[in-house]
């Protein structure tokens, strides 16, 4: 009963809030506009246009964040399968299918049933969130400081093999060394000055959203801007919607898809790109033989796996973001800082300390994906249009927002010096072949690790080690989950590439 | 000889990246090596700082403890990062002149690591197709100035125009000519047409910001 109060009571909040539907309408467009240039990531959108919800309240600041978050993930699709150039990591397997047909001439159906496979795989992901969380947060408060640690340890774990998937240890080396810039500061529990070198600047730590501007923004710009012959985009589209029986044809790879798609987005670290190359794996080995036979071809139930699944990981990585207050992506992470920015701590205790938010973010996806799909078959035209622009104009036009983006969140330019170092340092670790996430969810994730882990240590200081596995059941299942990922990693993935 | 051997890296370089495809981990076995060998520098110094830091209570709060953890750890993973490479393929070779020279004996290797990971860097960093390693470093100097600029000058005008009063910071100053200039070396049109964009585009943006979101320019403070 309380549930359907606070239900009703963000139902009501939302419908007599205009600048709610004009915040997710504008993040809506903003995310496809950013997700659609080539190169552009989800990520990339989410944490440059985290500077923009500074001035807005805490509710209009979730509904921008998640019309940009549902918006990107989708525009991702659209250079993909216009020009050959994925617009987001997990917009490869669309591309590969999406491109070929293009090429006959069916570019518009292709695009119109990424649009509509986009559309039902949020909602897969919401109605999965709706379903699981309840069992998620009754699960988050078993949780204490040796459980929170070793989640936290976890997350970046899992963070670094998933997204260096031929060699994990580079992703742990960059979240490890993500703990390390996390340590940067006062710490926690005695006050001590930690790595500050006495600069009084780096007293309050360094700041992650800065971090992830930088790592994501202004390296990129270092990474394309010098390239000689940027890719030209053709302006023509052709039909866009798809007939209804198409869509009723791929039901069943859309829900697996979608599945697929929701669990992954819940393990931290496990961004969009995986769950669709994974539903874009089981759905080739799940197809009919004539369907299999167009696969890597032009087909169109791959363009719905990967799409069904990639926005469906929006709802899966919310999971985690919320309950637990562990991102399940980078992406995520940046809503968890708009949260953050706004006083609101995700985790355990989210539904005591700000009663009814976990609906209003409910009710926030599902404006977003209905927004999505309007903006979207709206704005296909005019995105053509605007990436015809070459990307050495584009690029340049980009810098300002992320130096006021990093600028604007603590109105410190110390903020600005650390995204520019955090920028240059992301160019050299992506060109040595190091993933750039496992850095970002590490610099989230340190303090909450180191923290919990002084604690715990504390607590089990005159308890013996066998004692403590067997008392504290959840976290001795956490501690044999922690060390298979790293043997997972190290000897299987390891071993296979060697 | 040094132009042959850059070459050389460049093309193992571009090799190993064509392989791996866009966006994949894998790298030269060189690059791998010269990459273990920084961070495992790093992870000692951090390791040498973290137990260098004061112990307020208990030895299982210490604000050090966690950082020691994560310090060793990395740098044992720097060094299966470096083994690997060294496994893969990966040779670290004395320069010729240094080799020459007996009496230098351990100092020799330490050269030959140095310029093993200089010349890595340059390979990594510098570029995958001829002439844009010039190009991204002129890139990294232009937005660090860009980003110096931004930081050390700071004033900011008032144009009052009657019923509303324009602002102009440095900050917008700064960003229309750095974004033009950056324009008019990567885009290549004309100055006049470089400068208009920057413009538009920069003064669209603050006002988002100053206007729409109450959010002073970064000098406007």
């Amino acid at each position: 009963m309380e549930a359907l109060a606070q239900i009703q009571d963000q139902l009501v909040l939302i419908a007599f809030d205009p600048w709610l539907w004009v915040a997710c309408l504008a993040g809506v467009t903003l995310g496809i506009l950013w997700g659609a240039m080539p190169g552009l990531s989800t990520t990339m959108a989410m944490t440059l246009l985290i500077g923009l919800t500074v001035g807005m309240s805490q509710y209009t600041a979730i509904m921008f964040m998640l019309g940009v978050y549902t918006g990107s993930v989708f525009g991702g699709a659209i250079s993909a399968v216009l020009v050959n150039i994925p617009g987001t990591p997990d917009a490869v397997p669309t591309m590969i299918e999406g491109y070929r047909l293009a090429r006959r001439g069916e570019g518009g159906l292709a695009l119109g049933t990424a649009i509509s496979a986009s559309f039902v795989g949020n909602w897969v992901g919401i109605v999965l969130l709706i379903a699981l969380i309840p069992a998620i947060l009754f699960l988050a408060l078993q949780f204490r400081s040796w459980e929170m640690f070793l989640l936290s340890l976890w997350g970046i774990a899992i963070c670094g093999s998933m997204s260096s998937m031929e060699a994990p240890i580079k992703g742990w080396i960059s979240g490890w060394i993500g703990l390390l810039v996390s340590f940067v500061g006062l710490d926690a529990i005695h006050g001590v000055s930690r790595f500050t070198f006495g600069s009084f600047y780096l007293d309050d730590g360094i700041g992650f959203i800065p971090v992830l501007i930088g790592l994501f923004g202004v390296s990129e710009i270092l990474r394309v801007l010098p390239q000689k012959n940027p890719p030209r985009i053709p302006s023509d589209v052709g039909p866009v919607l798809p007939s209804l029986n198409a869509l009723v044809r791929y039901l069943r790879p859309s829900f697996r898809s979608g599945i697929i798609g929701t669990v992954i987005g819940a393990i931290p670290g496990a961004g969009a790109n995986v769950a669709s190359f994974f539903a874009y794996d089981i759905g080739r080995r799940r197809a009919s033989k004539a369907e299999r036979a167009k696969w890597g071809k032009g087909s169109y139930e791959a363009i719905v796996c990967s799409e069904v699944a990639n926005n469906a990981n929006v709802g899966g990585s919310l999971l985690p973001t919320i309950a637990l207050g562990i991102p399940g992506n980078a992406a995520a992470a940046a809503i968890l800082a708009a949260l953050q920015l706004k006083s609101v701590v995700p985790g355990p205790l989210i539904q005591v300390e700000n009663p009814g938010l976990i609906y209003f973010i409910y009710i926030g996806l599902i404006i977003a994906n209905f927004f999505m799909y309007g903006m979207a078959i709206a704005l296909i035209r005019p995105c053509v249009k605007l990436f015809s622009l070459p990307k050495t104009l584009l690029m340049p036009v980009i810098l300002p927002i992320c130096v006021l983006g990093a600028f604007a969140v603590n109105l410190n330019i110390f903020d600005v010096y650390v995204m520019l170092a955090s920028g240059l340092v992301g160019f050299v670790l992506h060109r040595f072949g190091f993933p750039l996430a496992p850095l970002v969810l590490a610099v989230i994730l340190g303090p909450l690790a180191d923290e919990n882990l002084r604690r715990a240590l504390l607590v089990f200081e005159d308890t013996g080690i066998l004692t403590i596995l067997w008392e504290r059941k959840l976290g001795t299942v956490l501690l044999l989950v922690v060390l298979y990922t790293f043997y997972d990693g190290i000897f299987r993935r390891g071993g296979s590439r060697t | 000889m040094a132009t042959s051997r850059s070459s050389g890296l460049d093309a193992e370089s571009r090799s190993a990246e064509a392989e791996a495809g866009e966006g994949s981990d894998r790298t030269a076995p060189g690059s791998d090596l010269a990459a273990a060998l920084v961070i495992a520098i790093f992870a000692a110094l951090a390791v040498v700082f973290s137990v260098r830091l004061d112990v307020p209570g208990s030895i299982y709060t210490a604000p050090g403890l966690f950082p020691v953890i994560i310090g060793s750890t990395l740098f044992a993973m720097a060094a299966v990062l470096g083994w690997r490479a060294i496994r893969a393929g990966a040779k670290i070779q004395a320069p010729s002149w240094l080799r020459s020279i007996r009496w230098v004996g351990a100092f020799r290797r330490l050269g030959a690591l140095g310029r093993t990971v200089a010349l890595r860097m340059v390979a990594a960093t510098g570029s995958t197709s001829t002439g844009e390693a010039p190009r991204t470093a002129m890139l990294m100097a232009l937005v660090t100035a860009y980003v110096l600029l931004v930081g050390l000058v700071n004033f900011e005008f008032a144009l009052p125009l009657g019923f509303f009063t324009a602002r102009i910071s440095s900050y917008e100053v700064i960003s229309v000519i750095m974004v033009a200039w950056i324009l008019r070396l990567f885009w290549r049109a004309h100055p006049a047409r470089c400068l208009l964009v920057a413009l538009v585009s920069v003064e669209v943006l603050a006002a988002i910001f100053r206007y729409g979101f109450g959010i002073p320019m970064p000098a406007g403070y």
